[in-house]
């Protein structure tokens, strides 16, 4: 996949459920419909709360990848 | 006015809410229950009132349909001061049920709020992000094979690390068809590291749930679709054949179980024991499955019974005979049991960042609770509660410490 360049980027590191969906969900919210918002997470369970948040609110997880303890997600903002 | 709402409410407005609007006789015992008037004064949190401004609505009392009078009531901001006072009585309320206690009809205010918030958010009023994490938690079934691999990786290595530093064949099964117990924990590995090491010692034949417990759609009283993201959980037990479904320590999420799960699916849900963890592990210590250090605490500590686990479901002994089992020095909050006041950050409220004013407020009483006992630790057995306490300690500088029980118990468990 190529490089995404994100618009912003949200910390989410060391925050508890559902607190990485709160925040993102309130800062997907500041950035351009079609634009692209990176989330970083370091709870395991975001990977699911954040996927499925994608699903029902219409947002378009471009990529999702894990690396050193963090779990970083690629977000398009669809509208 | 408040049309969507009216249409809403009068459509979720069951039999024994219609009693219950009949049968108030505006005593005022449940006045002072309430810890939001307590320290409000707003005759819109008074658990009575709650129930006589909806009626008002619903009867169109505000509004008659006739145009000049609307006009006028307009002109002087009626519709929306009725609106905003709705706003409060319906989601400033954590559906605790301490005025139920201290009615003498046990009216249930909270089953009122339920039907109002859900029929406000028609209307577009009161905070979405909780209806929103719940739509991503009925989705989560969908997504579910997408990140099942990646979370079957990431429990290996929580497995690999406890077993290092607890016991070397300590095991984290997961999707284990024929276990008996299915535990549904919360997100973060804090909700599975204490269970596992406690299963571990109980020698319990269990597996770990690829879902979460929560259920947001609970929060603003959309049963439909709280019953639909419970329903992936009792799908995959029914797929494992497991015998008992366990929910952590989360108070909502154990109230679904405990009150809900029954009606909500019947016969798919016959023969499979539905069971808190507090009260799991309270069975292991006292049938000898699991032993413990005695007084392995020996701070100060009390006990915060959540009202979803207390009030709502009846757990009130199986947390304290595990507190005396590891501490020394348990004392207990006046009042406590089915009296406890309410931490204030129930109903969801915790997942609305405006909440947080009204939250601190709330929580007032049960800050001077608290540091009457001048206990050290607060234990209690909800993400909520947790949350919401250790946000009351800064906000009132108490000076304490939050704990989990089961995270004790396994801290002080003798191998
Ligand atoms: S359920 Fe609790 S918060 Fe709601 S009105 Fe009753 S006492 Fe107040
Ligand atoms: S205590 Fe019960 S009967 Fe008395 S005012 Fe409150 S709701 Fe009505």
């Amino acid at each position: 996949m190529a490089e995404i360049t994100p618009n912003k980027v949200l910390d989410a590191r060391g925050l508890q459920c559902p607190m990485p969906v709160v925040k993102t969900s309130q800062e997907i919210k500041t950035i351009g419909v079609g634009e692209v918002l990176q989330v970083l997470a370091t709870d395991p369970g975001s990977m699911a709360d954040i996927t499925a948040w994608c699903k029902s609110t219409g947002n378009e997880l471009l990529n999702m990848e894990k690396g050193g303890g963090v779990f970083t997600f690629y977000i398009k903002r669809v509208r | 006015m408040l049309t969507r709402f009216v249409d809403t409410i009068r459509q979720r407005f069951s039999r024994p809410l219609q009693y219950y609007q009949d049968i108030c006789v505006r005593c005022g015992a449940c006045i002072d229950a309430c810890h939001f008037y307590v320290v409000s004064g707003d005759p819109a949190h008074i658990p009575a009132y709650r129930m006589t401004l909806a009626k008002k609505v619903m009867q169109g009392r505000v509004s008659d349909g006739n145009r000049l009078h609307n006009w006028y009531r307009e002109a002087w901001g009626q519709e929306s001061r009725t609106a905003a006072e709705l706003e409060r009585a319906m989601w400033e309320c954590t559906g605790c049920r301490r005025c139920a206690v201290f009615c003498p009809f046990a009216l249930d205010t909270a089953l009122l709020v339920s039907a109002g918030r859900y029929s406000l958010l028609q209307e577009g009023i009161g905070p979405q992000m909780i209806a929103e994490i719940g739509n991503a938690e009925v989705s989560k079934g969908e997504i579910i094979e997408m990140i099942q691999e990646f979370y079957v990786d990431q429990t290996k290595e929580l497995e690999a690390r406890l077993q290092k530093e607890f016991a070397p064949d300590l095991r984290i099964p997961v999707e284990k068809e024929g276990a008996r117990v299915l535990y549904v924990p919360l997100v973060g590995e804090h909700a599975i590291v204490p269970l596992a090491k406690v299963f571990h010692a109980a020698q319990e034949d269990w597996t770990l749930s690829l879902f979460t417990a929560t259920n947001h759609s609970f929060f603003v009283g959309d049963m439909d679709k709280a019953r639909q993201a419970a329903h992936w959980i009792v799908q995959e037990a029914r797929r494992l054949g497991v015998k008992a479904i366990a929910y952590p320590e989360c108070g909502h999420a154990t109230r679904t179980l405990l009150s809900f799960f029954e009606s909500w699916f019947g016969d798919e849900i016959a023969g499979i024991e539905r069971i808190s963890v507090v009260q799991l592990v309270a069975s292991y210590l006292a049938e000898g499955r699991i032993r413990v250090k005695s007084g392995t605490f020996d701070v100060p500590l009390t006990y915060h019974d959540p009202c979803n686990l207390g009030r709502n479901s009846g757990i009130f002994e199986e947390p304290r005979a595990l507190l005396r089992a590891v501490a020394t020095d348990f004392r207990e909050l006046t009042p406590n049991r089915e009296l406890n006041w309410c931490c204030g950050g129930g109903g969801g409220l915790i997942a609305a960042p405006e909440m947080k004013e009204i939250r601190m407020k709330a929580g007032r009483p049960k800050a001077e609770q608290i540091r009457q006992t001048g206990a050290q630790w607060v234990v209690t057995t909800c993400e909520n509660c947790k949350t919401q306490l250790g946000d009351l300690n800064e906000h009132y500088g108490l000076g304490i410490e939050i704990k989990g029980l089961v995270d004790l118990v396994a801290e002080a468990l003798a191998l």
